[in-house]
């Protein structure tokens, strides 16, 4: 089997573990001040950590415009590895044509990524060269179609859950846990190298001594915290490492890059 | 309107970042360190929106919420240390808050 269909069927089990992040942000779109607008960027935003900071940091600030700039801001910084990873796709698309190329840009995401540049390169269970171009086309075309479609639809359920069906799920607040819980599971992993632990306790310190501060400015802030002592602590690490030992640790940065990036 | 201005003007954003690679900026790359600074930056988001989204949960709720909050997410960044699936961390997570609900309430 090959194709748009084989596409759509491996791209299900990988989904599925993205749902419940889907989930806690149609929850959180349901009780923001726009849930239609804020559900709307499951599509239009379609990546799930700079469209949760969009709708919590707007929601928590309200309506002053300088709030959603920095909100908006932020959520494009975090989006930033998508340069990479659809530098990494765009081969497959190369000689197709170009509103081809960009509804094939429009999706890309970790999860797209994973699945079709493991089977276009020599990662393992990669097929690297095996099929045609146009094959490869169909098979990302079918397994992105796949994604959104979950992606979108288990939003929604979030959201309307969120809006009509408090009882029907029980308390609210056990819908409002699962926001810091998955947050939680996203940073857990940074947690496992020095450099990631430095990043997220920087920007937790941060983002307790700016909680007052209006709602965006503070997580900024904790962003450039975060950077600076993951950095900072990488170049202090290296200055004790052999240059072999910086090319082992590359490939562990990429994948705690993925891991944050759902 | 503002949040359709931000989801709007994110999704724009972010669309250019997606296509620019597509439609022929072949040799756009970023350095390593540029990469790891935004991973980094990443990281962060996602650790002050933790600690906001606790910090929310408090305002409201009763002293009991957020004492059943706090292990809840404690053993989701055990958890998720550990490299465990995440309808898992999140079942679990949920399943110490209302442990923790039904033992402070």
């Amino acid at each position: 089997m090959s194709g748009a269909r084989a596409g759509a069927l491996a791209m299900v089990p990988l989904a599925l573990g993205y749902l419940p992040f889907a989930f806690v942000i149609g929850t959180a779109a349901g009780h923001s001040s726009d849930p239609l607008a804020a559900w709307a960027g499951s599509l239009l935003v379609f990546a799930g950590s700079a469209h949760l900071v969009v709708v919590e940091t707007v929601t928590a600030g309200g309506a002053t415009g300088g709030i959603a700039w920095s909100a908006i801001g932020a959520a494009i910084l975090i989006n930033a590895r998508l340069l990479v990873l659809s530098a990494a796709l765009a081969p497959i698309w190369r000689s197709a044509r170009l509103p081809a190329r960009l509804a094939a840009g429009a999706v890309v995401i970790d999860p797209l990524w994973m699945l079709v540049g493991a089977r276009t390169s020599g990662l393992p269970g990669g097929k690297a060269g095996a099929q045609a171009p146009a094959t490869q086309r169909r098979y990302y075309a079918g397994a992105a179609a796949m994604l959104a479609l979950l992606w979108s639809a288990t939003m929604a359920v979030g959201t309307l859950l969120s809006i009509h069906g408090s009882s029907a799920v029980g308390e609210a607040s056990m819908v409002q846990i699962g926001v810091p819980v998955c947050l939680a599971a996203v940073v857990g992993p940074q947690l496992r190298s020095r450099r990631g632990a430095a990043a997220v306790l920087s920007a937790g310190v941060v983002a307790v001594l700016t909680k007052d501060l209006p709602a965006g400015s503070g997580l900024l802030l904790a962003m450039a915290a975060a950077a600076l002592g993951g950095c900072a602590l990488g170049r202090r690490s290296l200055g004790n490492r052999s240059l072999g030992s910086r090319r082992a640790g590359a490939p562990a940065a990429a994948a705690a890059r993925v891991e944050v990036a759902s | 309107m503002t949040m359709w201005l931000a989801i709007v003007l994110v999704g724009a954003g972010t669309f250019v970042l997606r296509a620019a690679p597509m439609v022929g900026a072949r040799r756009l790359e970023m350095s390593e360190q540029a990469q790891e600074a935004l991973g980094h930056a990443a990281s962060g988001a996602m650790a002050a929106l933790l600690v906001m989204s606790v910090a929310h949960l408090s305002d409201g709720a009763a002293p009991s919420g957020i004492l059943a909050a706090l292990p809840a997410v404690a053993v989701a960044l055990v958890l998720g240390h550990r490299g465990r699936p995440l309808p898992l961390i999140v079942v679990a997570g949920l399943a110490v808050y209302a442990a923790g609900l039904f033992v402070l309430t």
